[in-house]
């Protein structure tokens, strides 16, 4: 009879076969599969390393198109302005408009409706075809003419025509002062001509721009790779070429650069700053961007219509100190509705001059606010809805809790981004008194008041209904004032206004930055806004 | 009825539940709430124009049913025959078009072709893994049933059937990519590449490479199928050590090595058998996260990204098609079992 143990039977045999077997593969794979990491090719040739002549930079979002007529994500922004010019820029970090595609600053007639453009005539595209005022208003009008989704960003311009070659006129629906200091510094040119040759080929493979870099090849989701071009006409660039590669998982993103991977991330988690800063291989390039994260109130109907429940919510809970224990240095708290960079950049006042409008946590004084409020009882619920986003649903518990601890209640409904949009752009106060949101902003306090506060937007991009005539008026006469000290003395007038009626509550400012090896690439220079974070096609940037 | 009829059957029948499975899919979809519209504007510069727009660009304005209708094929169809309000309806599914993503403005088929191969090397690699390690592992662990060998086997099917895929590839990622180094943290080398994409030699050194980059997602996500198939090949060979064909066998002689080989491992390999044709299509739930936390550019990244961009069209593209295969994943295991089992007939009557 067999035995289960019979060292002559099946099993002892197979057994030994299968484990000798089966060490010896594993050994030999592992042997062969594990190795360490050294200097190779970016993608691992001899390991893991990064060198040789391209730059790795891995994004956060995979990018998706390549075209700016139609792209309206940041991160295609990343790649792509590496790729056009545009007619005027900022330097990193900073927001001082300057000349690129243009030759000279634009005149400004007929009271601020029209803006005639000088354009220089030495830049030329990628394909050899000559940069003309053609191109320009081909790429000012294509996004209204197409209805992109970047229409709105250009439905103030009622005709653009090319006065000659290197001249361009625009005149504008109704007088916009922001058209220079944010539509002309935040628009790629294209190249007319080969873009309505094929538009979707534009869009996917072949996008001709003037920039420093020409598009090579991508693999949406995978990579997408830019080769310098040597005939640029400006100062040119000095990496021969950039691969840029999306890693959405935060760990992934982070343990590339841990493990000299690639030379580059953007979009350093707020938990893994610090380690990342205490990495000597590895420095952190940062500056303030232009974002704008806040909670807003249902200010038409429901309790947080009488500005005294606002501001005892306000009260109740410290902002700043939320923002400085969960971002640390990832972030700045701001008692502003602008960025204060952009604020900055018109001489508006900063965050010390609204300090005394601001709301510190003053649990007592919330009490004394709320209790003396006809629209609210002891007890009573506030309602507060969040995207689905970590950091914002904290926020939003915080302020629960908070209101909890003084005898009032209030409920937190995290939404997914599509029915959290429609619930807030609603008003209704059966769904919501607050709301937290974010802003990408820009570099014009227009892009901020204008949007996020006036009522022609209400229940588009803003859902707290605020109703204040002379405040709107405001609001509108800023953006029709050129001067930039008469500005600013309507934008902190308005900023007032949102402090004292309480219509926000402002939360913090993300900090835009790029992790580098610093030991592999110099030059690195974060920037104000995600599309150009960190700025690529800066001359600056090299390989060590 | 033999098995070419009924195979044909089996396809037949599988016509009404994909059928189904279109059906179902559309309309929880578009009966959820939200709108894929208001995503689209929830951070960004926005008016009732473009709102109306991106409407139009994407069919949304059309009522319900007409979409239903467009997404099917069926308006194409109706267009062919002039039914007023069809002329130059779009083609649908039943014309082989998923429709266009709204996210990527890419049509959804030719994004779900070049994410497939990279997930099915993925899901493949990781069940390669498991099979190579989970049946010889659930036979030594049956033959040796509660001694220290079965111990130890069970105890790493615990840990693999309890331990999520992502905990284990990120454990992975951070102790072999950061902290000894010795593997990539993540991507993919794809051997289907010229290997001057890579910078590499020649083929040798692209396949060596992909096999590096392969080694963590496959064992992170082949861990779970490991312990799965173990466990369940270790509880069928059992029944079969304990049946009465064996004892019998054993009684006349029979070597144990042929009783194990002939008698007891093949007729065990059935339920397993079923395991692996159903857990095929559903382990691409894992590959959701492998491919996330490794960034692997495959199905499962482009579904996460489809419904965290709420892309209608391409929500339904990949639920859609992973609900036909999952379909065909079953009426193959059911195909199978008649050629690895004579035991096994179909639809003969008694």
């Amino acid at each position: 009879m067999g035995n289960q143990h019979d060292s002559n039977g099946f099993d002892a045999i197979t057994r030994r076969k299968l484990l000798a077997s089966g060490v010896a593969v594993s050994g030999a794979a592992l042997a062969g599969c594990l190795s360490p990491s050294g200097e190779g090719d970016p993608n691992g040739g001899e390991g893991e390393g990064v060198s040789g002549d391209q730059l790795n930079f891995t994004q956060q979002v995979a990018p998706i198109e390549w075209d700016p007529v139609v792209a309206n994500d940041a991160y295609s922004g990343q790649i792509y302005h590496t790729i056009y010019d545009m007619l005027y820029e900022y330097p990193p970090g900073e927001l001082e408009m300057e000349p690129k595609l243009a030759s000279d600053m634009p005149e400004i007639e007929e009271d601020g409706q029209r803006f005639i453009i000088p354009l220089r005539e030495e830049p030329e595209f990628h394909n050899g075809d000559p940069f003309t005022a053609e191109d320009v208003i081909h790429t000012f009008t294509a996004p209204v003419e197409e209805q992109t989704d970047n229409m709105p960003d250009f439905n103030m311009i009622a005709s653009a025509e090319e006065i000659d070659e290197h001249t361009v006129q625009f005149d504008l629906e109704f007088v916009y002062a922001p058209f220079e200091t944010l539509t002309l510094p935040s628009t790629f040119i294209v190249n007319a001509a080969a873009r309505q040759d094929d538009p979707d080929a534009f869009n996917t493979e072949n996008p001709i721009g003037t920039g420093p870099y020409q598009f090579a090849e991508a693999d949406i989701g995978e990579f997408a790779d830019v080769e310098l071009w040597e005939d640029y006409w400006d100062e040119p660039s000095q990496v021969p070429s950039i691969r840029y590669e999306p890693a959405e998982d935060d760990a992934g993103r982070v343990s590339r650069i841990l493990a000299q991977e690639t030379h580059l991330i953007e979009g350093i988690p707020p938990a893994d700053w610090e380690d990342i800063e205490a990495e000597e291989s590895i420095e952190i390039a940062s500056v303030e961007s232009t974002g704008y994260l806040y909670f807003a109130f249902n200010c038409e109907e429901g309790p947080t219509a009488d500005p005294d429940v606002r501001r005892g919510i306000a009260h109740c809970h410290s902002t700043q100190s939320f923002v400085e224990d969960i971002f640390g240095e990832a972030a700045e708290w701001t008692n502003m509705s602008v960025a204060p960079e952009t604020a900055n950049a018109i001489g508006m006042e900063g965050p010390e001059y609204f300090q005394d409008l601001g709301y510190e946590f003053d649990p007592e004084t919330a009490q004394e606010l709320l209790d003396g409020s006809d629209a609210i009882d002891e007890g009573d619920t506030i309602d507060i809805i969040a995207p689905p986003d970590d950091v914002r649903q904290n926020w939003a518990e915080l302020i629960a809790d908070r209101l909890n601890e003084i005898g009032y209640g209030a409920s937190v409904q995290v939404l997914d981004w599509d029915v959290f949009t429609s619930t807030y752009q609603s008003g209704d106060a059966d769904e919501f008194q607050m709301y937290t949101l974010g802003w990408t902003g820009g570099s014009d306090p227009d892009v901020y008041y204008y949007q996020l506060f006036h009522e022609d937007n209400a229940g588009v991009t803003q859902g707290h209904y605020y109703d204040n005539a002379e405040f709107h008026e405001t609001i509108v006469e800023a953006r029709q004032t050129f001067d930039e000290a008469e500005r600013a003395a309507l934008y902190n007038e308005v900023q007032e206004t949102i402090l004292e009626d309480c219509v926000h509550i402002p939360g913090w400012t993300d900090l835009n930055a790029a992790a580098y090896l610093h030991e592999e690439v110099e030059g690195i220079q974060a920037d104000l806004q995600t599309t150009t974070n960190p700025r690529m096609d800066h001359p600056d940037v090299a390989l060590r | 009825m033999g098995l070419l009829k009924y195979t044909i059957y089996r396809l037949l029948q599988a016509i009404p539940v994909m059928f189904g499975i279109a059906v179902i899919s559309f309309l929880l979809v578009n009966l959820s709430p939200g709108d894929p519209v208001d995503y689209m504007i929830s951070e960004q510069l926005a008016s009732e124009e473009l709102i109306a727009a991106i409407e139009a660009r994407y069919g949304l304005d059309e009522p319900l049913w007409k979409q239903f209708l467009n997404y099917i094929g069926f308006s194409w169809f109706l267009g062919l025959l002039g039914i007023p309000g069809f002329a130059d309806a779009p083609t649908g599914l039943l014309q082989g078009d998923l429709g266009l993503s709204m996210y990527y403005e890419r049509p959804v088929s030719e994004l779900m072709l070049t994410r497939t191969p990279p997930t099915l090397m993925l899901v493949l690699s990781a069940y390669a893994f498991a099979l190579v390690c989970a049946i010889p592992l659930g036979v030594i662990a049956a033959k040796r049933r509660n001694e220290p060998t079965d111990h130890v086997s069970r105890i790493v099917a615990l840990f693999g059937v309890s331990t999520p895929s992502f905990w284990i590839g990120i454990m992975l990622i951070i102790i072999f990519g950061v902290w000894f180094g010795v593997l990539p943290t993540g991507r993919m080398v794809y051997p289907w590449r010229d290997p001057v994409f890579y910078g590499y030699d020649g083929h040798l050194e692209l396949w060596y490479q992909t096999a590096r980059h392969l080694f963590l997602p496959m064992v992170a996500l082949g861990t779970l199928q490991m312990a799965v198939i173990m466990r369940v090949e270790r509880s069928s060979m059992i029944e079969s050590l304990q049946s009465e064909y064996v004892r019998l066998a054993r009684a006349y002689g029979v070597s144990e090595r042929t009783i194990m080989r002939k008698h007891a491992f093949r007729p065990s390999q059935l339920p397993v058998i079923t395991l692996i044709g159903l857990n095929l299509t559903t382990s691409l739930g894992g590959a959701v996260l492998t491919e996330t936390v490794f960034s692997i550019n495959g199905m499962g990244r482009l579904i996460v990204q489809s419904i965290q961009t709420l892309d209608y069209q391409l929500i339904l593209g990949t639920t859609v098609v992973l609900g036909f295969i999952f379909v065909i994943g079953v009426i193959i295991t059911d195909i199978a079992y008649a050629y690895i089992d004579p035991r096994v007939s179909y639809g003969e009557e008694h």
